[in-house]
């Protein structure tokens, strides 16, 4: 008779652990346990610090890049000078000359420039004498010396008309309340500055003055001068 | 108890293949992006004071090879080490005469070549503001920024300032003719173009110039020098 041969189910890994337990004696199954447990510590702590140096691997690799690289160029611009001059409202003298007597009014120009050797202001007359009423005319104020201010002083005779400036660039002969007559359309200084302006520019007032003298006989109208400012860069 | 300890080899594996890989699938997430990786055993960057050395340990079938018509180069440092140049088409760049009030403005072509898959960025710089040769004296930088441009009119049309006019993928704060927005040069370098994507040839860049200055502006000559640099995008 053929024996019938059971075929056997192979054995699970827990089985086989099992098994393998149940056949220690019995002084091996605690150490059995103990490398059990010690094996999963250990593995538990080896997956930490693999992650830890993973994840300190990618911090370092963070920090590169893939190389730079540079090149320059100077760029320049110039600014040019410039200079600016307003234009004041016209000025009427006060007040009105009745045969004798003197008369005044004042002007402010304000300079603007970024020139750093900074700026002049000088002041001219379109006719000479300057101010006149058709064919009648003051004359312009005759200084002692040409072209050296003076304090105003007019003959009894005379009708004169001059100017001077004031201000903190007035040229420093006009100090002391002292007038030059124009001189038609040459240009008189009567301020700079050896700076460019500030903030919104630097004012100079001229100062006009006429007088008839008490001897004098100035014939009645209304005069009129023409001054012309220019302020030039240094 | 052989069998065990292939087993206990074995579930350690597991565990470090699992850990490793589970990492290594994470590319990207919200805030970071891994453009490249290698699975192995080891490397890092490391440097004394003379020398540096980024390396990877257990990469397989690295270095270059070629056909007639590719070449590559495996391995990792390839990936994040790439060819790359910058170039500016005049190391000097003069903007003329500038009257205030009337800008003046010029160009530069910054020229990038390089092999780097992902492009570059380019990141500009100022030595300082443009000064004259006073030494003291400065021109203002414009009031746009980098990251907010603006355009170029009152209150925000005087200083030193650019533009990004044309290039590959410039990003639409900077505007378009003729409205192009400006901002300052940095002191510090910071991004002010990125070319993303790899492109066979050379990647130009047209950076545009604008000076104005106030009426204040002392005249004369300045300048500053504007530099350039390409950091290749890993």
């Amino acid at each position: 008779m053929k024996r019938k041969t059971k075929k056997r189910r192979p054995k699970s890994l827990i089985e086989k652990f099992g098994l393998y337990y149940s056949h220690l004696p019995k002084n091996k199954r605690r150490i059995f346990l103990f490398e059990i447990e010690f094996f999963s510590m250990l593995g538990i702590v080896l997956l930490a610090l693999s992650s830890i140096l993973f994840f300190s691997y990618l911090e370092s690799i963070d920090g590169l890049v893939a190389g730079d690289s540079s090149d320059s160029v100077t760029v320049s611009v110039t600014v040019v000078s410039a200079v600016s001059l307003n234009s004041p409202a016209d000025v009427s003298l006060s007040p009105e000359i009745e045969e004798a007597g003197s008369t005044s009014g004042s002007v402010t120009w304000n300079v603007e420039t970024n020139d750093p050797d900074g700026w002049k202001l000088e002041v001219n007359a379109s006719a000479s004498p300057a101010l006149t009423s058709g064919g009648n005319s003051f004359a312009d104020y005759d200084e002692a010396v040409s072209g050296t201010p003076e304090e105003w002083s007019v003959a009894a005779a005379d009708s004169e008309f001059g100017f001077n400036s004031s201000g903190t660039y007035a040229e420093a002969g006009f100090s002391g309340d002292k007038y030059l007559g124009f001189n038609g359309a040459n240009r008189i200084q009567a301020a700079h500055r050896n700076a460019p302006s500030e903030g919104t520019g630097d004012d100079t007032t001229i100062n006009f003055k006429a007088e008839s003298g008490s001897g004098h006989s100035q014939p009645l109208g209304t005069y009129t001068a023409t001054i012309t400012a220019t302020a030039t860069n240094l | 108890m052989s069998k065990l300890v292939v087993f206990k080899i074995f579930s350690l594996a597991v565990f470090f293949f699992l850990s490793a890989g589970g990492c290594l699938s994470q590319m990207s997430s919200g805030s970071y992006k891994i453009n490249a990786d290698s699975i192995n055993f080891g490397g890092a960057a490391s440097s004394s004071e003379t020398y540096k050395l980024n390396d990877t340990l257990g990469e397989i079938a690295t270095g270059e090879s070629a056909s007639g018509t590719y070449k590559m180069n495996a391995g990792f440092w390839y990936m994040v080490n790439t060819y790359l140049t910058l170039t500016v088409d005049s190391h000097t760049k003069d903007l003329g005469s500038l009257l205030a009030g009337s800008p003046v403005t010029g160009q530069s072509t910054v020229t990038v070549t390089t092999d780097s898959w992902d492009g570059y960025s380019l990141n500009v710089s100022k030595d300082h503001k443009m000064r004259h040769t006073d030494g003291v004296t400065t021109i203002d930088d414009h009031s746009g920024t980098i990251a907010t441009p603006l355009l170029w009119s009152a209150p925000n049309n005087l200083g030193f300032g650019f533009t990004v006019i044309s290039g590959t993928g410039v990003d639409a704060k900077w505007g378009e003719n003729p409205n192009y927005k400006y901002a300052a040069f940095p002191d510090v370098a910071e991004t002010a173009h990125a070319k993303r994507g790899y492109k066979s040839e050379a990647d130009e860049t047209v950076i545009g110039y604008k000076a104005d200055v106030p009426s204040d502006q002392k005249s004369g000559a300045y300048s500053c020098t504007i530099t350039y640099t390409a950091v290749g995008t890993i």
